[in-house]
């Protein structure tokens, strides 16, 4: 067995003389690659973007994820946090709405609609209880769309409003993924 | 479903590609990105540990490396039409050449001609990819950079992948293709009522030579006021980057974020660009932008300056609160790969305390 053990080590340090340097480098970067995609999969849950996968009332946000090409970003490494509009959410858009943004010619609106609702870092429930107590009822967040929550607190749920003072009820859910948390919301928010 | 329009995305076009603006010398630096910090700035600034003046030195010399990046940007895409323009006008000639002689050999012998025109026609594949200087043997050969990084070959329109419209400036998905490319006529008409989105509008301010337009779906285009000809195009996310549609001319060289290269690097058969505040990944060989891998705030922490707007909460990644957590001496918060200590009361940006990434 040893014996098998010494060929084997053999073999793998002949393979490593024989990549040269470079492609060493390459793949010591491709295992830190890998490493950090299976960190996304396997860690607390999976990421983001599986919990979303997997929860039925998200289904239209996944879409509209999807047809973003944020799937990847929802997938990967980077911390962030995500208010995601439920599929009631969706229904409280005008008549076709909802489908005309999943059209190809309105990429560029969905796109900003779906970073609109995605924040940087992890930010639970308790964060946001102390930030708007912290600064007198209310607090700002900047998010991945370049624009700004404001959440405040009613009747002890947070809501959250648009530029345009559309309000959505935060349904709060702190469990840890991999990458980030995801609360849902009820309503869908409008970068200005 | 206009009235949705916005746009997001941005601060950082600022970072990436401010590409077109044009610095106003009047309003100097102001650091780095001059369109979040307008919107996002204000407040009261108490300045602390930095001289103002250092202050403004510091981001007016960062300010001028970003207009001469994006200056060099420009000049890349204009090149790269410029190229694609000569390939087809190239073609064009060898194609009526190429004509010419088949017929002259036709009416000399029918059965040798056909043949001859037949060899033509496979000189002629191998001739164009001859047009581009940057084509070398393969037809989007992965030129290995020192580092064991890989560029882009360069698709000078014209080759356009299967189901994807030609067009001057690159190769768009039908639906998905711009106004104008650069070196049109500038078209009014198209414009009413359509303004920038607020985080570019300091950034891409109308001046004497230039004013900007967006089209509402993911460009803004420079247009120039002397020959009412677009000389700029600015791609959004969402709109010029967008999953499925070929990389805007100008992003042959691998350009992520010095904190991100260790996780985002080029392969043979992945390639990664960053613009408009987002790293896509790319197939090397068709220039398809496949995935928005990682999506960046473009806020400014600057080390001296005061937090932007919007950092109201903790927002430190889990695994890292038991050492970064919020006390009445320093709050911690995270943004684009780095953890920050704050002065709770100035609200100024004390030092990068930890690279994540």
């Amino acid at each position: 067995m040893s014996n098998m053990g010494g060929k084997l080590l053999l073999l793998a340090v002949s393979a490593a003389l024989a990549a040269g340097c470079q492609q060493g480098e390459e793949a010591d970067r491709g295992a830190k690659q890998a490493e950090a995609g299976q960190k996304g999969e396997t860690a607390q849950g999976g990421t983001i973007g599986q919990a979303l996968s997997q929860s039925t009332d998200h289904s239209n946000f996944v879409g509209a994820v999807k047809a973003a090409g944020l799937d990847g970003t929802m997938s990967g490494s980077q911390p962030y946090t995500v208010f995601a509009p439920s599929n009631a959410a969706f229904q409280k858009l005008p008549a076709g709405a909802a489908e005309g943004l999943m059209q190809p010619a309105q990429k560029g609106q969905l796109t900003a609609i779906v970073t609109h609702h995605i924040v940087p870092g992890v930010v639970t429930a308790q964060d946001l209880t102390r930030a708007i107590e912290k600064g007198g009822g209310k607090a700002q967040i900047a998010t991945m769309g370049g624009g700004t929550l404001t959440a405040t607190q009613s009747d002890g749920a947070i809501m959250l409003a648009d530029a345009k003072g559309a309000q959505a009820r935060v349904t709060p859910s702190d469990q840890a993924h991999s990458n980030g948390v995801v609360h849902t919301i009820d309503t869908i928010l409008m970068p200005r | 479903m206009k009235k949705f329009l916005m746009i997001a995305s941005a601060a950082a076009m600022a970072v990436a590609m401010p590409a077109m603006a044009k610095p106003d010398k009047d309003k100097g630096g102001g650091g780095g990105n001059p369109a979040a910090q307008a919107h996002k700035g204000g407040g009261e600034f108490k300045p602390q540990k930095m001289k103002g003046e250092d202050r403004f030195k510091q981001a007016e010399k960062a300010q001028e490396r970003r207009f001469k990046s994006a200056e060099r940007s420009m000049k890349d895409q204009e090149k790269a039409v410029e190229r694609a323009s000569k390939s087809r006008d190239k073609q064009a000639e060898r194609f009526a050449k190429s004509q010419e002689k088949q017929a002259e050999r036709a009416a000399k012998s029918q059965e040798k001609a056909s043949e001859r025109f037949a060899k033509s026609q496979e000189k002629m594949r191998d001739r164009r990819f001859d047009d581009d200087d940057r084509f070398d043997g393969d037809r989007f050969d992965n030129d290995r950079f020192e580092d064991g990084r890989t560029r882009f070959g360069a698709n000078s329109a014209g080759f356009c992948p299967p189901g994807l419209a030609k067009k001057n400036n690159g190769c768009m998905p039908p639906g998905q293709a711009k106004k104008m490319d650069i070196g049109q006529r500038f078209q009014s008409d198209w414009f009413q009522n359509n303004r920038l989105p607020n985080d570019y509008r300091d950034l891409f301010s109308d001046n004497d030579e230039y004013f900007y337009r967006y089209d509402n779906n993911g460009y803004i285009y420079r247009v120039d006021r002397d020959t009412n000809l677009v000389s700029g195009l600015i791609p959004l996310l969402g709109g010029g980057f967008q999953v499925g549609q070929v990389l805007p001319a100008g992003y042959d060289i691998y350009n992520v974020p010095l904190q991100y290269r260790d996780q985002y690097f080029d392969t043979g058969d992945l390639a990664y660009r960053f613009g408009d505040n987002a790293i896509y990944q790319v197939d090397p060989q068709t220039r398809l932008i496949q995935n928005v891998v990682a999506l960046l705030t473009g806020d400014n922490f600057n080390v001296g300056q005061r937090m932007p707007a919007g950092y109201d909460m903790y927002n430190v990644p889990l695994q890292y609160r038991d050492q970064y957590y919020d006390t009445d001496e320093s709050l911690y918060r995270y943004a684009d790969g780095n953890i920050y200590q704050v002065d709770p009361t100035t609200q100024i940006v004390q030092a990068v305390i930890r690279a994540l990434i």
